[in-house]
């Protein structure tokens, strides 16, 4: 009866959990079955984890006994935390990221740390120093990123469900391109206390899972101010499960008119046009927005987050914690430990950053970034008076092939193209499967959402997600 | 005094930045990475042709300010987890190679 | 020293300040722990840890920056200044720049009677990095004072000398101390200067090349370095020589500044607004609030103390010198009208006593009242000032009523001429010689009959009282 449980949601496991029809401990060596099973032919994990004791075994949480792989970012007690960089090897976080209480507190058990790109920069996972996750649907494809890892292990099934992270679309481009949901919430929705910070004023944590509803109970979970990170929002958080009802009518759903634009695949853009059909024939209504400032989106995301990474990535120096390369003079084992622990995204984004903000450059680039980062929230903020929620492609492409954009810095940037704009904003978005590609490949569909508005996300989805079964299917197992 | 500044040449600004954020580039990397911060720095400099004089900078996306915790102390255990974490210690102290200004 | 040129001097003040916890993180704050024992994610620099304000260093800021006459900035943000050090764990330093807590303030001091404004350019919140302390071949880093709260306190470059500096220092302590924001105690460190010196022609207003002093431990040697240093940089432009622009240090023990480094490239600091912090506005119900906790300000003290009590300048200043006995000495002064003999008594009996166990003002627990009461016993003839003493010492460091104290001391004194009578009699039976050395006008020879009914009696016996019995005893006898 277990043989298939990676089809089941999380929610329904948790369920025969708490019925004693599984025990977690069948749950957790299935999924761990399937994990190593995967690892060798996809490099999805950066370790595997034995099943913790569960801390709170009277956990009544509607997740709880489920297994969740978490992105290499998130500090976990004890457990080696690399970010996918050498200049992190052999380093032990001394303490558990807020999220990770939270789900320890709620009976989840963590199978695996799932690779990523290092440091989150990058669209595609092969910036990792443990080499590229491989797509699984295509292993001569990227999976995106920088959440590759994540996504991957759940459209594998290694686990029902994971935590990614996303400052540009680190968690919707990666679901997009593996066919699952990935979710971004609202900036400040989830904390940061104990996720290692690329971009501070764009990164949230944010779910992996097939399910919208699993989506839902796995953000209840996550969700909630926390006194140890400033910018943590004090917004009440509702139980998220709330919001899924099969009821769109009504709805007002914008299409912005600079998304749709040259450059769009055209089957993305099938695909597309297939769901607005869909959510037309709901009762939706649907009309054209415009968020004129778009074409500057890409450019200010690479301002303020190369300036905020090039400060927050400064502590790696092999003073405190991880990686030293060793030399007589302090500053030149500054620099090889810098220069031999980094890769080559990594550098290229920190000496971006540190240009932007280097004197006579701070008001042409970083200020400049700043206040065309209001222009960005005030067109959301003005198409938001018209609709209740707007509809996108989240990325241009399928999941193009590995290598392909690797030594194309800018073109890699500008993939993000449709996803960094909800960083920009703080808004809540989704990315939801909607089909495939003539390759086989699997195409997502974004909804963005008014700040804190994650409910009208789910809503749409679960709408989406009783008519259509793209979520639910599986890559035929690659040899 | 050099300043960043008054450099064109992107290799020159390569090494610099290098230099200020303390990361040792090879000479091939200081090859790759001056066109692509040429073109990149080309790519971002469009920002220019928007009017931002009026436009006030966004320093917090969401609607959140004086934010403040009481001032109670609190000893965190995890000091000898830090410690221990230390690459290079001598008793409690974390060791570095002299510092010379 | 040349007369022709005189210096300008700006003063750059690192205080700490006087909270339980750390700027950033819930750290202990405590002087003297064990290194890196005072240590958390937060304050080393961890990955994915944060930081949040703490609410009472932001009201001791705001306190300083009020009691410095500065105006303060209704929104006010924290930005990064980005520098590698091993002192830093995160390789910057959440500080201050754009936007600081108070601009435009002044603090008023005074020189051999002359009154003079030093203008603040600003006061703003930092946090402390850690202390390195240096070997042969490595250096070892305590992270326990990074995160400290510092408010660092700029001065336009408004010090025309040495004794300047340090009265602008003094009464900058002195204030902090009186509004409760630092100890400003600078052998631990709460309280760190910088000098900027540069000297001029007289008569011209053009500012010449500045050098930079750091490190300066304590007052006098603030007042040394800044000396030497003006008379160095007056000696050179005098000859012709040309100032580098440099940073110096003080050398305790050759007494001279010498060459720490010469302007490199200039630092590039990278100041930024810190994304992981939010704005901070100050609207006026909070600077009301903090502006009512300002109580007593060392400058009013000042006026009232010499209006109400009519002390000397120099006394005045004593009891300045530390709030507790600035409140303390108000305190008996409502209940104790002789000012000049209570100031006789604290500066007295009490410091003595205090400086003699070593301890700090905090650990007295003498009432006021009780206080007064000793002072009171001593003019009503139930104490001298041996055994006054005496009792003070007993409840200094626990409050008990000092009459009940002489009494189980037996110090209680005897007046009583009949009691007295019968030993002066004994006395001038047992020590003829020194009675016919009275007689014959030694006045020395009294003390000594005096002294020896004084001894036999423990101290108890009214000295006055005695002198008379033996004057009248000898006379008639």
């Amino acid at each position: 009866m277990t043989s298939n449980l990676h089809t089941f949601k999380a929610l329904d496991i948790a369920e025969k959990i708490r019925g004693n029809k599984l025990t977690s401990e069948e749950v957790f060596s299935h999924f761990a079955q399937r994990s190593r099973s995967f690892q060798p032919k996809h490099n999805i994990f950066v370790a595997l984890c034995a099943q913790a004791v569960q801390r709170t075994q009277s956990a009544r949480n509607i997740l709880a006994g489920v297994p969740i792989a978490i992105k290499d970012n998130i500090c976990i007690e004890g457990q080696e935390i690399t970010c996918g960089s050498r200049i992190l090897k052999g380093y032990v976080p001394a303490y558990d990221a807020t999220v990770i209480r939270k789900l320890k507190e709620n009976g989840l058990s963590i199978v695996g740390v799932t690779n990523m790109d290092e440091f989150a920069f990058g669209s595609s996972t092969e910036t990792s120093c443990y080499g590229p996750t491989l797509n699984p649907w295509d292993r001569t494809r990227v999976p995106g990123g920088s959440s590759g890892g994540s996504a991957t292990a759940v459209a594998l099934g290694c686990a029902p469900i994971a935590l990614g992270s996303d400052t540009g679309g680190s968690i919707r481009q990666p679901a997009s391109f593996c066919g699952v949901v990935g979710m971004k919430p609202t900036y400040g929705r989830v904390s940061r206390y104990g996720l290692v910070a690329f971009g501070s004023s764009l990164d949230q944590i944010g779910p992996f899972s097939r399910s919208i509803e699993d989506c839902a109970a796995l953000l209840t979970v996550i969700s909630g101010h926390d006194p140890l990170d400033s910018t943590s929002a004090l917004e009440p958080v509702p139980d998220f499960s709330s919001f899924l009802r099969d009821d769109i009518r009504g709805l007002r759903v914008g299409l912005p008119k600079e998304y749709f634009m040259a450059g769009l695949h055209p089957q993305v853009l099938a695909r597309i046009q297939d769901v607005i059909t869909f959510l037309r024939d709901k009762g939706a209504i649907i009309q054209e927005v415009s968020l004129p400032h778009t074409p500057y989106a890409v450019a200010v995301y690479y301002i303020i987050g190369t300036a905020e990474a090039s400060s927050n990535l400064a502590r790696f120096e092999g003073v405190k914690y991880g990686a030293r390369v060793r030399a007589d003079n302090l500053i030149e084992q500054y620099k090889k430990t810098r220069g031999a622990g980094f890769g080559k995204e990594a550098k290229r984004r920190i000496l971006l950053g540190t240009y932007s903000l280097s004197s006579g450059y701070y008001d042409a680039y970083y200020m400049k970034g700043l206040k065309v980062r209001t222009l960005i929230k005030n067109d959301f903020d003005k198409a938001f008076n018209d609709v209740d929620v707007i509809l996108t492609p989240t990325a241009p492409t399928p999941a193009f092939r590995l290598k392909e954009k690797v030594d194309d810095p800018l073109s890699m940037y500008l993939s993000d193209i449709y996803t960094i704009s909800a960083n920009l904003a703080g808004l809540p978005a989704v990315s939801l499967p909607c089909g495939f590609s003539d390759e086989q490949m699997p195409i997502g569909v974004q909804f963005i959402g008014k700040q804190f508005d994650e409910g009208t996300l789910l809503r749409v989805g679960y709408t989406y997600q009783k008519a259509t079964d793209w979520h639910t299917r599986f890559p035929a197992e690659i040899a | 005094m050099v300043s960043l500044y008054a450099m064109k040449d992107y290799r020159e600004i390569v090494h610099y930045v290098a230099n200020l954020a303390r990361i040792e580039l090879t000479a091939e990397e200081e090859e790759l990475f001056a066109p692509q911060f040429q073109k990149i720095i080309g790519y971002i400099d469009t920002l220019n042709t928007l009017d931002t004089i009026d436009i006030d900078p966004t320093f917090n996306i969401i609607a959140l300010k004086n934010v403040l915790r009481e001032d109670i102390p609190q000893k965190n255990e995890a000091y000898q987890k830090i410690i221990s974490n230390f690459p290079q210690k001598d008793g409690n102290y974390c060791v570095v190679p002299k510092v010379i200004d | 020293m040349s007369k022709d040129y005189e210096p300008v001097i700006g003063l750059e003040v690192h205080i700490q300040l006087k909270t339980m916890s750390k700027l950033f993180c819930s750290c202990p704050t405590d002087y003297g722990a064990a290194e890196n024992t005072q240590i958390c994610p937060v304050c080393t620099g961890y990955p994915g840890s944060l930081p949040v304000l703490n609410k009472g260093a932001l009201a001791l800021a705001l306190k300083m920056a009020l009691g410095l006459q500065c105006r303060i900035n209704r929104k006010i943000i924290f930005e990064r200044k980005n520098y590698f050090y091993p002192d830093l764990p995160k390789n910057y330093q959440i500080s201050q720049y754009a936007l600081p807590l108070g601009e435009k303030g002044f603090l008023e001091i005074s020189v051999e009677g002359i009154k003079k404004k030093i203008r603040i350019t600003r006061v703003h919140m930092e946090e402390d990095a850690g202390k390195l302390v240096h070997g042969e071949k490595n250096s070892y880093a305590d992270y326990n004072r990074t995160g400290i709260p510092l408010a660092e306190i700029v001065t336009e470059p408004d010090i025309a000398s040495a004794d300047e500096a340090y009265a602008y220092l003094s009464e900058l302590k002195l204030l902090a101390r009186h509004l409760g924001v630092s100890e400003c105690d600078m052998e631990k460190g709460f309280l760190r200067c910088d000098a900027n010196i540069s000297v001029r022609p007289k008569g011209t207003t053009a500012l010449g090349t500045k050098t930079e002093l750091k490190n300066i431990n304590s007052f006098k040697n603030v007042r040394d370095a800044l000396e030497y240093e003006i008379k160095r940089q007056i000696q050179a432009v005098s000859d012709g020589e040309k100032i580098v622009q440099s940073t110096l240090l003080w050398d305790d023990k050759s007494r001279k500044t010498c060459l720490m480094r010469t302007k490199e490239a200039a630092h590039d600091y990278r100041y930024f607004p810190d994304p992981d912090l939010v704005i901070f506005e100050i609207d006026q119900e909070l600077i009301t609030a903090v502006g009512k906790q300002i109580t007593s300000k060392p400058q009013e003290l000042r006026v009232q103390m010499q209006e109400k009590f009519a002390l000397a300048e120099k006394n005045i200043e004593l009891l300045l010198q530390d709030p507790w006995l600035t409140a303390f000495f108000m305190e008996c002064a409502s209940g104790y009208a002789d000012y000049k003999k209570l100031f006789n008594f604290i500066s007295g009996p009490l410091l003595e006593l205090v400086n003699a166990e070593g301890n700090s003002f905090l650990s007295i627990k003498v009432s006021p009242a009780h206080f007064v009461k000793v002072i009171q016993m001593v003019d009503g003839a139930l104490l001298n000032n041996l055994t006054s003493k005496e009792v003070l010492r007993t409840i200094l460091f626990n409050d008990e009523d000092p009459q009940k104290v002489a009494e189980r001391l037996g110090v209680i004194q005897v007046s009583n001429e009949d009691e007295l009578l019968a030993k002066v009699d004994a006395a001038i039976k047992n020590n003829p010689k020194p009675v016919s050395d009275f007689c014959n006008g030694k006045e020395q020879a009294l003390m000594f009959l005096v002294g020896q009914v004084m001894k036999e009696m423990k101290g108890k016996s009214n000295p006055k009282v005695l002198r008379e019995l033996f004057e009248r005893r000898i006379k008639n006898g």
